[in-house]
């Protein structure tokens, strides 16, 4: 069975198009889990996933903070 | 020291393009900052707060002291950094999704840095003055 030319066409086009899809929205759309991190003074860091209990009252603090100053620019 | 402190975080806010809203604030009370008025005292609470949560994590590690902190939300990120000491300053700023972590806290600590007069830093390579 033979395939017409614009339906080849229009298939290229269609993987093309989701290929570039999917790289935009892993390099820019998908956004990474909320969470804490901490510096110390002795160049160590901490770093705590945002649903944990040690990060929850880091994490309402913040939410006020971001509440009171919505991100503008 | 005001003077230094608001021209240290003027040069900041002008540099930065992942900083949006931040406070500078000492013993003395708030040094610079670009937040409205009726949200100022309540950021300075706030960061007074996450002081004290970040110095009883510490605490309870036994770890050195903290000096810098970063809390990822879904609406944007808040970072902290502070001078160590009892008349150290801190600086609390927020900063939209897909902030460059690394840039933004290099960003606070220069400008508290130079806010004590410390030697001018050069721009690092990359970091420009925002375009107007």
């Amino acid at each position: 069975m033979k395939i017409r030319p614009v339906f080849k066409i229009f298939g290229v086009v269609t993987l093309i198009g989701s290929l570039a899809a999917g790289v935009y929205y892993f390099l820019f759309v998908r956004s990474r889990q909320p969470q804490v991190e901490m510096y110390f003074d002795d160049g160590s860091m901490l770093s705590m996933p945002g649903e944990t209990e040690e990060a929850s009252p880091f994490m309402a603090v913040a939410a006020e903070v971001l509440k009171n100053n919505p991100v503008t620019s | 020291m005001k003077q230094e402190v608001e021209a240290a975080f003027e040069e900041m806010m002008d540099i930065s393009t992942d900083i949006d809203r931040a406070v500078v604030f000492g013993q003395a009370g708030i040094l610079a900052t670009n937040m409205s008025e009726e949200v100022r005292k309540a950021a300075v609470a706030q960061a007074q707060e996450l002081v004290r949560l970040g110095e009883l994590r510490a605490a309870e590690m036994g770890s050195q002291p903290f000096t810098q902190l970063v809390v990822e939300t879904p609406s944007g990120y808040v970072f902290l950094a502070r001078e160590l000491g009892p008349d150290g300053m801190v600086m609390l700023a927020t900063g939209k999704k897909g902030s460059r972590v690394g840039l933004a806290l290099y960003d606070l600590k220069t400008c508290l840095r130079d806010a004590r007069g410390g030697a001018l830093t050069d721009i690092p390579k990359g970091r420009k003055k925002k375009e107007e």
